[in-house]
């Protein structure tokens, strides 16, 4: 019963999050209807991005993006103030019954999708404001219209991390494509310690690019479920995690053409997380909790074909991982999540290059190496 | 171009605001509590279980974290000084054992005032002498009633009620709390917080909440209240106070917490921090804020077989097992209460056998 119940709510706040961002074609026909900006012959927009729209969009931009305004792009900033606006509605529908409860257990669950889902959007906007006027007639590049076959990662990761013994972990990651589905599995290793942590998530593609069917979008909409195990030696307790969650990334250039060669991504769903101790010999895990899944991407493509990538910027809200939450030396320590940044490029047909830079509770960066293939 | 990827490449670092040792500050001041030196005279807290203030130059205050305490106060001068100690959060019963370096006894004046959990303490200490001052409770029974009260906050200014609703209960020996004992930490809410729990006729010991430290200069706790983490022993149980105002615990309290879970493997055990470990509802996340620090605590607390951990922050009750260990959330000082869970303001009294471990906790509901 509980879980159909969280199913609902993550459907109902996708449909919401779908109906803010609008939809591609509609965005098309809009932009027809309102040519606030001029189109040239080859159809790129007239706009002057530089450094007074990016002043625009990043000095009054978290609480009113005005770099396309500055540009001159009325169109373009009414849509991001639209989202803005749509974000603000969710971060209050969310924050209210927390404020008025105090977070009673009876009715933080939507509101917590709330407020996530509402952050997404109101900094999401932000964000696309910022890209906009740096981006808007040049962008970096292209969505890749038909995924690979397989992926094999090697990477190293390092910790900074005062609490849990591992600092420095290899890790190995294979990702197969079979038709609509994927699945990825990753191990990590500390050295030289102890510490073994194995992920795997299946993912079924309801809609967007796949191996035979070629789109001219990058957004697409996964259904995904995962599971982890991982043992850490030196601290005597092991987790294992049951997640079910939803993927949609979101291709911007169906939402304004200043936004061509960006995307946003939300995975959000649920996890259950159990914990075992050593100490305990008679309960193999002792504890157990449902926690939220919410990690809100925003990021841009760079180069197309076959020397392509990506860049983006993510708030994750786990609290589960070896990132977690973030401090920042105020009362409300612990509960908002960690930030990253991560980045790959393929820089031949096969090999490419990756790296993740992320800070919580510790600062993480991984390296890796990719190959891809076709079967 | 240029200027504006630069531009770009700066608003990303600036996004990576995180600290990882948002406590380092308050673990490091934990060391200097007990300590008073000058020329003249060298005072030494064990294990800063009490904070020193210097009212005149032969007169001093001693705020105690615990129910025993000992301290030497060494006289450096070419002339006697005849001290006056006053005593403050004390145990209505003590004794003190007074000795000098050559283990002969002297003499000292022991004085109840109006207040029973403020003593004075007088006495000569000659020129270049040092004496060992040991305070200890009276108490002769095996089973005892301790208090537990988290979480006053705003509502300071109006909690006589609970303190006389704790006063009526019977043969407490004394209070302990999981912080938020002001809104802001502020030197005059400290302040109105011990004028207040003068009236309380047992002693109050408390490691700080998000709101004592979260706003305020992490030295006003040091200097009016004393050390954020502490453990002391009283009747073979060992009482383990943590400070995780910051969700997280600083990695010298971590090696600290080791040592007493070490030093507490033989004794009635009980831990008290503010924030939960664990929150039972992991959506809210009123808890550390990872949960692999709180495993590898909740492992070794489960490996040196804690027998209570208490917790406060979630102005509510709960009663749940972490690793196998009963765990308490009690947020019943009247700070913002969390509502639709029929609670309202309460405490808790907590009944400890040394011999068997925690006999009963009650809950004393106020409202």
């Amino acid at each position: 019963m509980k879980r159909r119940f969280f199913i609902q709510l993550i459907l109902i706040q996708f449909f919401f999050a779908n109906l803010a961002w609008g939809n591609e074609g509609e965005v098309k026909k809009n932009a027809k209807q309102q040519p606030a900006i001029s189109e040239k012959k080859d159809g790129k927009i007239q706009v002057e991005p530089g450094v007074l729209p990016f002043l625009g969009a990043v000095l009054p931009g978290i609480i009113y993006p005005a770099g396309h305004l500055v540009m001159g792009d009325f169109n373009g900033h009414k849509k991001i103030i639209a989202v803005k606006g749509v974000g603000l509605a969710f971060l209050l529908a969310g924050a209210l019954p927390l404020l008025l409860t105090n977070a009673s257990p009876k009715v933080i669950h939507l509101p917590v999708y709330s407020l996530l889902t509402g952050f997404g959007l109101f900094s999401g906007a932000t964000l696309a404001d910022i890209y906009g006027s740096i981006f808007a007639n040049n962008p970096l590049g292209k969505p890749q219209y038909i995924p690979d076959s397989y992926q094999l990662k090697l990477g190293y990761i390092y910790l900074k991390d005062y609490h849990l013994g591992a600092d420095n972990l290899l890790m190995a990651e294979a990702r197969i494509n079979f038709g609509k589905f994927q699945i990825r599995s990753t191990f990590s290793r500390a050295v030289p310690h102890n510490t073994n942590w194995l992920e795997s998530r299946f993912s079924w593609r309801l809609w967007g690019p796949l191996e035979k069917i070629k789109t001219v979008s990058g957004s697409f909409f996964d259904l995904a479920a995962g599971f982890y195990y991982k043992h850490f030696g030196e601290e005597k307790f092991t987790n294992l995690g049951l997640e079910l969650l939803l993927v949609l990334r979101y291709d911007l250039a169906g939402f304004h053409q200043t936004l061509r060669g960006s995307f946003v991504q939300y995975e959000g769903g649920i996890l259950y997380h159990l914990t075992g101790y050593e100490a305990l010999e008679d309960e193999v895990f002792s504890d157990s909790e449902l926690m939220p899944l919410s990690r809100l991407t925003f990021g841009l493509y760079m180069g197309s074909g076959i020397n392509r990538g990506e860049l983006a910027l993510y708030y994750d809200h786990r609290h589960d991982n070896e990132l977690a939450g973030t401090s920042l030396g105020s009362m409300g320590d612990g509960v908002i999540g960690h930030f990253g940044l991560k980045a790959f490029y393929y820089f031949t047909k096969n090999w490419g290059l990756g790296l993740d830079l992320a800070a919580g509770s510790v600062y993480r960066s991984l390296f890796s190496i990719s190959y891809r293939g076709k079967k | 171009m240029r200027i504006t990827h630069h531009l770009l490449l700066v608003s990303l670092l600036i996004l990576f605001p995180a600290c990882l040792r948002p406590a380092q500050k308050r673990a490091e001041l934990d060391n200097k509590v007990g300590r008073y030196e000058t020329e003249d005279i060298n005072i030494l807290v064990s294990q800063g279980l009490a904070t020193i203030a210097n009212l005149e130059k032969s007169k001093f205050k001693f705020w105690f974290q615990a129910p025993e305490v000992e301290f030497d106060i060494e006289n450096t001068a070419t002339t006697d000084f005849d001290l006056e100690i006053q005593l403050h959060n004390t145990l209505p019963e003590i004794e003190v054992e007074c000795f000098d370096q050559n283990n002969e006894d002297c003499a000292v004046q022991l004085e109840n005032t109006a207040v029973p959990t403020r003593k004075m303490l007088r006495f000569n200490l000659p020129s270049g002498s040092k004496y060992i001052f040991k305070i200890k409770s009276t108490v002769t029974e095996s089973v005892y009633k301790i208090a537990l009260l988290s979480d006053i906050q705003e509502e300071l200014p109006r909690v006589s009620d609970i303190i006389n609703k704790m006063n009526d209960q019977e043969d407490v020996l004394f209070a302990i709390s999981a912080g938020d004992l002001t809104d802001n930490g502020i030197k005059e809410q400290l302040a109105q917080f011990k004028e207040s729990f003068e009236n309380l006729n047992y002693p109050f010991y408390s490691t700080p909440g998000n709101h004592d430290v979260g706003m305020a200069s992490p030295r006003i706790w040091h200097e009016m209240i004393g050390r954020n983490s502490f453990s002391f022993v009283f009747l073979n149980t060992r009482f383990t106070f943590v400070d995780s105002a910051n969700a997280t615990l600083d990695p010298l309290v971590h090696d600290q917490l080791d040592q007493w879970l070490e030093l507490g493997k033989e004794q009635v055990h009980l831990f008290i921090t503010h924030i939960p470990l664990v929150d039972p509802d992991g959506f809210r996340n009123g808890s550390f804020r990872s949960r692999n620090e709180s495993s590898k605590i909740l492992a070794n607390l489960s490996t040196f077989k804690v027998d209570l951990t208490l917790y406060g922050h979630i102005h509510s009750l709960y009663h749940y097992k972490n690793a196998g260990i009963e765990a308490y959330i009690s947020g019943g000082g009247g700070g913002w209460p969390e509502k639709l869970d029929n609670i309202g303001r309460h405490f808790l009294i907590i009944t400890i056998d040394p011999s068997r471990g925690i006999e009963k906790v009650e809950t004393i509901r106020v409202d």
